[in-house]
């Protein structure tokens, strides 16, 4: 992780997406990107342009899952995009994730890295902290806004019934929980990313072994099927409804 | 069973009324499966003694064995982990818990995810907690929007469980005020380049709270059938919300929204006016809700998983809905 001092390259910022697990057929970015991760990347690109920073899309999997992402991120104005691939990295829990991307966060010296706050999938909320933890750097969860104020990043934070804002310096992890639909960039603004590949590294190539993660291996539990949801009951009327209702107990 | 560690979110020096509830639920865990219970309050400030005491018995009477104390300097920010993980992991190295119970508040979400990579541990969030045939531990969880539960068994495991509990369990009030104090001391604050600044209100806050909520999804389409979604709303003295699609028509205000990447909920009764109810809008509502559907579309997904529903036009629908209601004379309207 490079110093904010001295610096004479852009303001370096990451951010970390993943290809839904439950779409495998569908294509697009609305489809394709979790509801926290398109605002991460919405928010990545807004700040890339407030701080002068470049953009650097990172995800973890095969070619076949996440190469979809990347060009998605790409057309959306993303500087570069790395996917970082290895054998054992399906078999690790989200920690063990974290610190394949903790290593190329520092093997890129990226400054600020933007993730979604929960996957749409399992609502965790895991990664970003984990990454902030082994990279030992601040993290800020549960962001629903965020700007770019010169040295330092403006970070919204709800909780409790209130708006929080924070003042956060590079380097760090902020987790986007929501983004303002009003402040999202325009996707496909930049052109200089045309014709930009998706650049590849093996996780050793970052300097974690199998060995690193065999810690991580398997720790997510199991996952069931739950049965077919049953079928409501239709009421016949407002009144019937209401009677029901009033009969369970749901009623205030 | 090893020792159980409950953090204690406080408002100030008063821990909030989730804390309480972690505190009750873990105290029945401890009971039920033979553990001591450590609460663990970081306190802003040297609290006075008798301050101090009178926290002490509140926890002990709130199912706490022993009290982990540890003051940080001053913040006027909300608990976070940049102000408040390094107190919280010091206490986790002294107590060397096996599970660890947090709130799951903004806070308990910022703090427990790292708290746990930081033990080297594993995080499971808002799980339901059971006990299985050899009295083990059982964490699980909907995922992929309720078409999967994750299982996670406590004993399959070498690693520290680090978990967050959503609201809705029973506080206890019948144990000793007479729990063990273990001083920490202040704890250096260190800022980390994190920096609080104000805070102002949150206008949608009251969804997070509300026992009743009436969403409206996509099907609604008009300012007119909206204002029927809030008149129901507020005939049951519950609070309206929306899918993203109709506050990005403009028809919602965007603090009303429900969904992954907006707002979570957990209600008792989640009334759905016109909305399919895909994973991104029922993942962020609490597995234990009683959902009433009403569509036009009878085989509308949202049907599958709704105790009742109703059938037809919700602009039809809505002004019955909304008398029957009113007939039943034992509910309070409010205002919007």
């Amino acid at each position: 992780m490079k110093k904010k001092a001295h610096k004479k390259t852009p303001l370096q910022i990451a951010v970390l997406l993943r290809r839904l697990l439950d779409t495998p057929e569908r294509t697009s970015e609305f489809e394709v990107l979790g509801q926290c991760e398109r605002a991460a990347l919405a928010a990545a690109l807004k700040l890339s342009l407030e701080l002068e920073a470049e953009v650097t899309a990172i995800a973890v999997g095969p070619a076949r899952r996440e190469n979809r992402v990347m060009a998605i991120a790409l057309r959306a104005g993303c500087h570069r995009a790395l996917r970082i691939y290895g054998d054992s990295l399906d078999a690790v829990d989200i920690v063990g994730t974290a610190r394949v991307i903790a290593a190329a966060v520092a093997e890129l010296q990226i400054d600020l890295v933007l993730c979604g706050d929960r996957s749409q999938e399992t609502l965790q909320g895991t990664l970003g902290p984990a990454v902030a933890e082994l990279a030992n750097i601040p993290h800020m969860t549960g962001l629903v806004d965020v700007r770019g104020d010169g040295d330092h990043v403006i970070a919204r934070h709800r909780a409790g019934g209130k708006l929080h804002n924070f003042h956060i310096q590079w380097p760090a992890v902020l987790c986007i929980h929501s983004f303002p639909r009003s402040r999202h960039p325009r996707h496909g603004a930049k052109s200089l990313t045309a014709g930009t590949s998706i650049r590849e590294l093996n996780i050793d190539q970052l300097g974690v072994s199998v060995s690193d993660l065999e810690g991580r291996m398997n720790l997510g539990g199991s996952a069931h099927e739950r049965r077919k949801g049953r079928n409501a009951i239709v009421a016949r009327d407002a009144s019937d409804l209401v009677s029901r209702l009033s009969t369970d107990h749901l009623l205030p | 069973m090893a020792s159980l560690l409950a953090y204690v979110e406080a408002d100030g020096a008063k821990p909030t009324a989730l804390a309480l509830e972690v505190l009750g639920e873990a105290r029945r865990i401890a009971s039920t499966l033979g553990g001591s219970l450590y609460a663990v309050a970081l306190i802003a400030d040297d609290p006075s003694p008798a301050q101090r005491d009178a926290l002490v018995r509140m926890l002990g009477k709130h199912g706490a064995d022993k009290v982990v104390l540890a003051t940080i300097p001053a913040t006027s920010g909300p608990p976070v982990w940049a102000s408040h993980g390094d107190g919280i992991y010091e206490a986790c190295a002294h107590v060397r818990p096996r599970l660890v119970l947090l709130p799951d508040s903004g806070g308990g979400r910022d703090i427990a995810p790292r708290l746990a990579t930081r033990l080297g541990g594993v995080f499971i969030a808002e799980p339901s907690i059971e006990y299985g045939s050899r009295g083990e531990l059982v964490f699980s969880r909907s995922i992929y929007g309720g078409t999967y539960r994750q299982r996670l068994i406590d004993d399959d495991m070498d690693q520290v469980v680090v978990t967050t509990l959503a609201p809705g369990r029973r506080a206890l009030e019948q144990g000793d005020d007479d729990a063990e104090v273990i001083l920490l001391g202040t704890h250096p604050h260190k800022s980390h380049g994190v920096a609080f600044d104000k805070s102002t209100d949150d206008p949608g806050a009251a969804l997070e709270s509300a026992s009743v909520i009436v969403m409206a999804g996509a099907g609604v389409r008009t300012h007119e059938t909206y204002e029927l979604v809030t008149m129901l709303a507020n005939a049951l003295g519950g609070e309206v919300a929306a899918t993203r699609s109709l506050c990005e028509l403009g028809i919602a205000p965007a603090e009303r929204e429900v969904g992954v990447g907006a707002r979570y909920v957990s209600p008792t009764l989640y009334i759905v006016c016109g909305a399919s109810g895909s994973s991104a809008h029922l993942g962020a509502v609490s597995g234990d809700v009683e959902i009433v559907a009403i569509d036009k579309n009878p085989d509308a997904p949202i049907f599958r998983v709704a105790s009742y529903g109703l059938v037809g036009e919700l602009s039809d629908l809505l002004p019955g809905l909304i008398e029957a209601v009113k007939k039943t004379g034992k509910l309070t309207p409010t205002t919007p």
